[in-house]
């Protein structure tokens, strides 16, 4: 059968592999083709992998024996240039890991693996995480496929612009602000945030450990929701991942939202959304939005997220804290790339300036400066009470409403280049994003339309945000308003 | 504002050489991101001390007994490849002295 890329999900693939209409082989050069014609221009991957086919194979072999054969199986998925898989290039967007070769596995590829999943290549993004549109990559720019003018968003740019361009069936991002559901909405698609600690970290290159969360993205509500049913989980091998039994009312949740989602009411940060820096025409998607799901007869109530102003400064204080801790491990010498220096403090000067970009030395030195002990008190440790008052917002709120709706980004996908000289303007793009991140909460960015703009059509999302392990409501009022 | 001689302290203190040009940059730059998080301390004004303190994330040190290692030499090969400056199976590093 002929392979229409465009219109195939998750779970669509699974029940054509297991019925014969096509093999993974064949599913995997169909994306291998697509990658080579729209590639160049793109640049949504960084490595494409020469195993592909064998990979694609191997899955071939699991369904013929009908053996250990999952949802997954034979599923073409691309993984952020941060996420490690044994005996590949991992490099994070960085020369200072441009020939770093993982030795060894994330959680996550492990898990990949055993189920069959094909592993497509490794995706471009913003120099360790640190951006939100890929122009900080040391490797190129990524391109938003409905406008290559425009950016994809980032920093999981180039994982959002592969599942938009049909140049991967879904992918994995790092969402620490935002990184996974901006790009995601700049390009039209589905991500989501789960819950922090849901999703392991082993052998996820790290940005900001108190924030960091690994989520998936996909051209439907389904295929996330699949590709985190199958993921979460506890794992030993990072601590801060969420005990066993954390979701343990998640069937049971997902049962009952089939049968009474309508009762949930949807809570409206106004004062949040209707503020300066927003987008006329963002806000007006956004009360279409809103009006489609009063239309399904949900019920909406104006919540106050009163200091959700402030989760932006904080997490641009919390962040950079942590980066400049986390980015201390590259000292050209124990791996990475490396300048010589006459002593070892030479070698460490010279090879931190070198290799690490501007956006990532701006961060250090920010970070560098509120760790500093006459500084300490007026910013990282106010940073860390206001995560709190916004962390207890969340609570009150949820006491309130079920779910807190907004729109994902502020504008709809920027210009190369707009924001890159004002850090702020570029920071703003987060405003929406970044509080779940403060609270741990996860979210999921939602396809909502479209806005026009010299003549492209620009996709624009929404944001839905729940409390703690309540991913079940993200993908129930996602589906609903997907009509999926 | 932020002053040169700051983000040159920064920049020792974090091991990154940076050009007198990128000082510039850098302190007109980080001055106006301080600038802007600054506003953090009006958050703090508005929750109790019970609050403001409160471990809302439960932190606790993750450990296990010191038992069952991995087989020795399982991963060495592989990290040691990765180092830029070997001698054999040691690291080789400047004088530190």
């Amino acid at each position: 059968m002929k392979i229409d890329l465009s219109n195939l999900t998750v779970k669509k693939v699974s029940e054509h592999l297991l019925k014969g209409d096509f093999s993974a082989e064949e599913l995997s050069e169909a994306y291998l083709q697509n990658i080579d014609i729209h590639n160049t221009e793109v640049f949504a991957y960084l490595e494409v992998f020469e195993d592909v086919l064998k990979q694609a194979r191997a899955a071939d072999e699991k369904i013929r024996q009908q053996k250990k054969v999952g949802h997954l199986t034979g599923i073409p998925i691309a993984l952020k240039d941060n996420i490690m898989i044994k005996g590949k290039k991992v490099s994070a967007g960085s020369k200072i890991l441009e020939d770093f070769v993982s030795p060894y596995d994330s959680t996550l590829s492990v898990k990949l693996r055993h189920q069959g999943a094909i592993m497509l290549g490794r995706t471009n993004m913003d120099e360790f995480a640190m951006g939100s549109s890929t122009e900080n990559s040391a490797y190129g720019i990524t391109k938003n496929p409905h406008d290559i003018k425009r950016v994809p968003g980032g920093s999981s740019g180039g994982s959002a612009a592969a599942v938009a361009k049909n140049m991967a069936l879904v992918s994995l991002g790092s969402d620490t602000g935002g990184s996974v559901r901006q790009p995601a909405s700049f390009c039209g698609v589905v991500g989501l945030k789960p819950t922090y600690g849901a999703f392991s970290r082993n052998g996820l290159i790290a940005m900001g450990s108190s924030l960091d969360q690994i989520g998936p993205i996909g051209k439907t509500v389904s295929c996330t929701e699949i590709m985190f049913e199958e993921l979460q989980g506890h794992d030993s091998s990072d601590s801060t991942s969420l005990p066993g039994n954390f979701y343990k009312d998640y069937q049971k949740n997902k049962k009952e939202n089939s049968k009474n989602l309508k009762e949930k009411v949807i809570g409206i940060p106004v004062s949040l959304i209707e503020r300066e820096g927003v987008d006329e025409e963002v806000l007006k998607n956004f009360r279409d939005s809103l009006k489609k799901l009063k239309d399904e007869g949900f019920k909406t109530k104006e919540v106050d997220l009163l200091n959700m102003h402030y989760a932006l400064a904080a997490y641009y204080i919390i962040m950079p804290a942590e980066v400049s801790a986390n980015l201390a491990r590259f000292d050209g010498i124990k791996y990475g790339a490396s300048q010589k220096g006459a002593d070892l403090m030479e070698k460490y000067f010279k090879t931190r300036g070198k290799y690490f970009g501007k956006e990532v030395r701006r961060r250090i030195l920010i970070g560098t400066y509120i760790l500093s002990s006459g500084y300490y008190d007026e910013y990282y440790s106010q940073a860390r009470k206001a995560r709190n008052v916004i962390i207890s917002d969340f609570q009150e709120v949820f006491e309130e409403v079920d779910v807190i709706l907004s729109p994902t980004t502020p504008t709809p996908a920027f210009a190369l280049g707009e924001k890159i000289s004002d850090p702020i303007a570029m920071y703003f793009s987060d405003i929406f994003t970044v509080p779940a991140n403060i609270a741990g909460v996860p979210a999921i960015s939602i396809p909502s339309g479209f806005v026009e703009n010299e003549g492209k059509k620009l996709p624009l999302g929404v944001q839905f945000v729940a409390p703690y392990a309540r991913e079940d409501l993200l993908f129930a009022f996602g589906k609903l308003f997907l009509n999926e | 504002m932020i002053e040169r001689e700051t983000i040159k302290t920064l920049a020792r203190l974090s091991r990154m050489e940076i050009s007198e040009k990128e000082v510039g940059v850098f302190r007109k730059e980080i001055g106006a991101i301080l600038e802007y998080v600054s506003q953090v301390q009006e958050a703090t004004k508005t929750g109790g001390k019970e609050l403001l303190e409160k471990d809302f994330f439960l932190i606790e040190n993750v450990i296990r007994e010191d038992i069952e290692p991995h087989e020795s030499g399982l991963f060495s090969k592989e990290i040691l490849q990765q180092a830029p400056d070997r001698e054999g199976d040691f690291i080789r590093v400047p004088k530190i002295l």
